[in-house]
């Protein structure tokens, strides 16, 4: 793919977001499978209720789940010098998951309650993840922190696994397949106002600070030598990026291949430089989590769960950029 | 006090708390406006002298002064303006082009949110222009060779307009066309004022280059001075544990091994 | 070099294959004589020595299988061990039986080992646990008997079984005939509906979900599809491609549906409570169910009625009282209740008063 100027990009793709968003307010199963017809919103009050009550803060949702994956997988990316972490490669919507459930069963249902603990288990998963790759004797910098990364997430996963079996006789805990592959299904104006402040914080953060994830993306000693306060900025930036991710997390479930796949794809399209790969990166992914979560509750009669879908194209678009040589590892 | 860029003064070393000592009561002064080589074979200390310099490390005992004042007297900010690194392995593991990795040169004199504006994209490609690699500017840095990446790691650090340079082992793994074509614009440099701190395993490197010579072995200074003082037959043979020449061709020294012992 | 190879390549091939062989057959069920056969509505057959006398009920779902063998006397003493998946053991069987509780139970989820320590003759079990539990179970020389209960059809054969099983088909009979006449007497009432008579009917299960809900649909294969059918409804969901099991709805998909009649079924039993909360919901006020009052909690007893345990009969009469309230008229749903504990688990009329009538939940006229 040729590079095309970042600008240029960033607009078409913020149109794209915005038709995309427009679009989707008329699509879902109500009259009938697939599209509404604009009008209809005049002439049914249910319809009127229907659109702004559920379709509307759910696409909003979708929209922020996918950016903040997809700006929070850049981060990880740079920060680590890793092209292969996302966050949900290194413990952190994995923790955060385990976090919310453990919330809700046992520390209380008050949302801001749940996001803490999120946040709390995201951190744990991220650092975990890091402290243990490197007591690991095996493989390149880039393997160790994969292999490290995923044994980390298998944990938590099998955590929520266990809590949702073990502690929750009465049913509190959502579905386990809730947690395990995600879903926007609960999603209401209340969910959203309570995870928006979280989100727009930490993709701020990430936003503002674009420019110095590419001189953290360098070794240590060089981005010293250009002013670079490197622990103390890397962990801003880790901090605000896991407390978004927990966030949005605790109200959808487990989404995974976002944050992996779309920042190389928009590295692709704009470079590697964050300045604009990132801002390229967040709307990218904003579509494409609207996308696949139109797909997940229009499609079929039944809810298809979001993470089955991100997963599904997710590989398939890594497994394409990997063969065609797309992303130079390495191991 | 104003001719010594950076001075050390029995600074020690050790990378844990009570460990093996890498460096030991070093003291020396950098001369400004000047090429200084640190001598030495490999693995007695040098990149450690240099981060102790950048202040990327802190001595376990001694002070190194820069400009005649503490690292703890200048903020990180001013620091980055004042002392640049072209350190012995830079990876970059995400593809930049070469403009845009000699743009993070100009990280010092950005704000905390800021990104680089028309102006530091103005002194970019003046590094580029003085570097002669101006038809570089778009390539992605996994495509050039090893010659080119030196020139570009050395254009961003030309961007970061400081006053010291510090390099190490820049013209490692280089061919003899690109080693002096670095060498040459380092020598250039000192012309316009810039104070030049390299290390060096090989004596041929320095002697091209440096005015100011430093030698160090097993983490000690072994002597430090001017050419003639310090590039001797007998220190060199002692330092590398092998008999070493100094000879003398038209005006150029060089330094040569014996082999016939 | 190369012949000795080979000769010892084909001696591993044909050793292998014979020890392969030797496991695949299964040790026989029980020794000796095999003087009983038994074949389940799956297929699988079992040789018993005589009338199987410490029977164990295992696996997922067992509640259902627990509550089809309680119908017979022969339980209180024959069935030795049971399942214990939630505390819901304690709540009906003492009922039924007063000596439950001398019997041996099983943590939740038991593997074949727990099982077989229990010494049974014969392990009754839902029929979807044969490849993951019952098979296993099987190895050890343990027979396994599966129960299908997904149709009236079926489930009368399931209760033959039973019969032949406890050695008292006459009973198995009696109780097909309860059954029977039941279905009987509601596919008459409703055999000559034309199609825009019969109501289109939504069931949806609720499940709490950290304080929002969800609501699933059942795959088109279930008993409660059936059970609509012949109750004179029309299902909304079939022909959904569905899946193999509850499978999420939102509520725009309901709102496409918007069926004349929904029923709101919770294993928990508060299918009450959350009726309630849907009715004062903005949302589903606008569904035609909701404004013309036809949003009902499923009944419940001890155990939902929609399920394919015991009482599915029960749930069927019931929507169908609900379905065609016109034509509904004699069926009176507590005395049906009251047949059904007599007839079925001979509980006399103080226990039904006192155990059974209390947990009547749901729209019970």
């Amino acid at each position: 793919m040729r590079r095309r100027s970042g600008k240029q990009v960033f607009i078409v793709l913020g149109v794209g977001t915005l038709v995309i968003l427009l679009a989707s307010v008329f699509l879902g199963r109500y009259p009938r499978p697939y599209w509404m017809p604009p009008r209809l919103l005049l002439e049914d009050e249910l319809a009127r209720r229907l659109v702004f009550s559920l379709r509307v803060p759910r696409l909003l949702t979708a929209l922020l789940l996918g950016m903040t994956l997809s700006a929070t997988g850049a981060v990880l990316q740079m920060v680590f010098r890793n092209p292969l972490v996302e966050p949900g490669f290194m413990g952190v919507t994995q923790g955060a998951a385990f976090g919310a459930a453990l919330s809700i069963l046992w520390l209380g249902k008050h949302p801001l309650v749940i996001e803490l603990s999120a946040t709390l288990f995201g951190l744990i998963g991220l650092f975990g993840s890091y402290f243990l790759s490197r007591r690991l004797r095996f493989g390149g910098w880039v393997l160790r922190l994969v292999l490290s990364g995923v044994a980390v997430s298998a944990l938590f996963s099998a955590g929520v696994g266990i809590l949702k079996y073990v502690a929750d006789p009465l049913t509190q805990l959502p579905e386990i397949t809730f947690w395990l592959l995600g879903g926007l299904w609960g999603v209401t104006w209340q969910n959203f106002w309570y995870v928006l402040p979280f989100a727009l914080a930490g993709l701020l953060t990430m936003f503002l600070m674009r420019w110095r994830v590419n001189l953290l993306s360098l070794k240590d000693e060089t981005a010293f030598s250009l002013g670079a306060s490197t622990n103390r900025e890397r962990m801003v930036l880790l901090f605000a990026s896991v407390t978004a991710t927990a966030a949005l997390t605790s109200i959808s479930g487990i989404i995974g291949w976002v944050g992996l796949i779309v920042p190389h794809i928009a590295r692709r399209l704009v470079g590697a430089s964050a300045d604009t790969s990132i801002p390229v990166a967040m709307l990218l992914g904003g579509i494409f989590t609207m996308l696949s979560d139109d797909i997940a509750r229009s499609l079929l009669a039944g809810e298809i769960p979001l993470g089955i879908l991100t997963s599904a194209i997710g590989a398939l678009l890594f497994m394409y950029l990997m063969i065609s040589m797309g992303i130079k590892v390495r191991a | 006090m104003d001719h010594k860029a950076i001075a050390a003064k029995d600074v020690s070393f050790a990378y844990h708390e009570g460990g093996i000592r890498v460096l030991r009561d070093v003291s020396l002064d950098i001369p400004a406006q000047k090429i200084t080589a640190i001598l030495g074979p490999n693995g007695t200390g040098k990149t450690t002298l240099l981060h102790l310099m950048l202040g990327l490390l802190k001595p376990g005992s001694g002070e190194v002064l820069i400009f005649g004042k503490h690292h703890g007297a200048y903020s990180r900010r001013e620091m980055s303006q004042i002392m640049g690194l072209v350190p012995q392995f830079e990876s970059i593991p995400f593809n930049f082009t070469v403009l845009e990795y000699i743009l993070l040169g100009r990280s010092p004199y950005l704000k905390p949110f800021q990104s680089p504006g028309k102006e530091d994209l103005q002194i970019a490609e003046e590094a580029l222009t003085s570097m002669g690699i101006v038809g570089l500017a778009g390539k992605p840095v996994s495509e050039l060779s090893g010659g080119e990446r030196q020139l570009v790691h050395l254009a961003r650090v030309l961007a970061q307009r400081t006053k010291i340079l510090l390099l190490d082992e820049p013209t490692a793994h280089l061919d003899l066309e690109n080693q002096n074509r670095i060498l040459n614009l380092l020598v250039e440099l000192t012309e316009r004022g810039i104070t030049i701190v390299l290390t060096t395993h090989d004596p041929n490197v320095a002697v091209y280059a440096a005015e100011n010579f430093v030698l160090v072995n097993e983490g000690r200074i072994y002597v430090e001075g001017g050419l003639d003082t310090v590039i001797t037959p007998e220190n060199l043979s002692t330092m590398y544990n092998v008999p070493i020449h100094v000879e003398n061709a038209d005006g150029h020294t060089m330094v040569v091994m014996d082999k016939n012992g | 070099m190369k012949k000795t190879a080979l000769r010892w390549f084909v001696f591993m091939i044909v050793s292998s294959s014979l020890l392969l062989a030797a496991c695949g057959s299964t040790p026989a069920a029980g020794d000796g004589s095999g003087s009983l056969e038994i074949t389940d509505t799956t297929g699988h057959t079992v040789t018993l020595d005589g009338l199987p006398q410490e029977i164990a009920i295992a696996g997922k779902a067992s509640v259902m299988v627990q509550d089809a063998a309680f119908m017979f006397d022969e339980a209180d003493q024959k069935v030795k061990a049971l399942e214990n998946r939630n505390q819901s053991v304690f709540d009906f069987l003492p009922v039924v039986d007063p000596t439950i509780d001398e019997k041996d139970l099983f943590e939740r989820d038991a593997g074949p080992e727990q099982i077989a320590a229990v010494k049974p003759d014969l392990v009754l079990m839902k029929n979807f646990n044969k490849s993951k539990l019952g098979d296993s179970v099987e190895k050890l020389g343990i027979p396994v008997l599966y129960l299908n209960l997904e149709s009236p059809d079926i489930f009368y054969q399931d209760i033959q079984m039973l019969g032949e099983v406890f050695g008292v088909p006459e009973r198995a009979e009696e109780i097909i005939r309860f059954y029977q006449d039941r279905v009987e007497n509601v596919q008459e009432i409703t055999s000559d509906l034309a199609e825009e008579e019969k109501p289109r009917v939504l069931i949806l299960r609720y499940s709490d979900q950290g304080g929002d809900f969800a609501f699933s649909i059942p795959p088109e294969s279930w008993l409660q599809t059936q059970m609509v059918e012949i109750a004179g409804g029309r299902p909304v969901w079939v022909d959904q491609g569905g899946s193999g099991g509850w499978s999420i709805v939102n509520f725009e998909q309901i709102a496409a549906w918007d069926p004349d009649q929904i029923y709101l079924v919770d294993y928990k039993g508060d299918a009450d409570e959350v009726v309630r909360r849907l009715k004062e919901d903005a949302l589903w006020a606008s569904l035609s169910a909701l404004k013309n009052g036809q949003l009902y909690g499923f009944a419940f007893d001890f155990y939902s009625w929609d399920q394919p345990d015991t009482r599915w009969i029960l749930g069927l009469e019931w929507l169908a009282t609900k379905i065609h309230p016109e034509r509904t008229d004699e069926i009176d749903i507590l005395a049906e209740v009251d047949a059904f504990y007599d007839v079925l688990y001979r509980l006399d009329q103080e226990s039904i008063q006192e155990n059974v009538l209390p947990k009547l939940r749901g729209d019970i006229p």
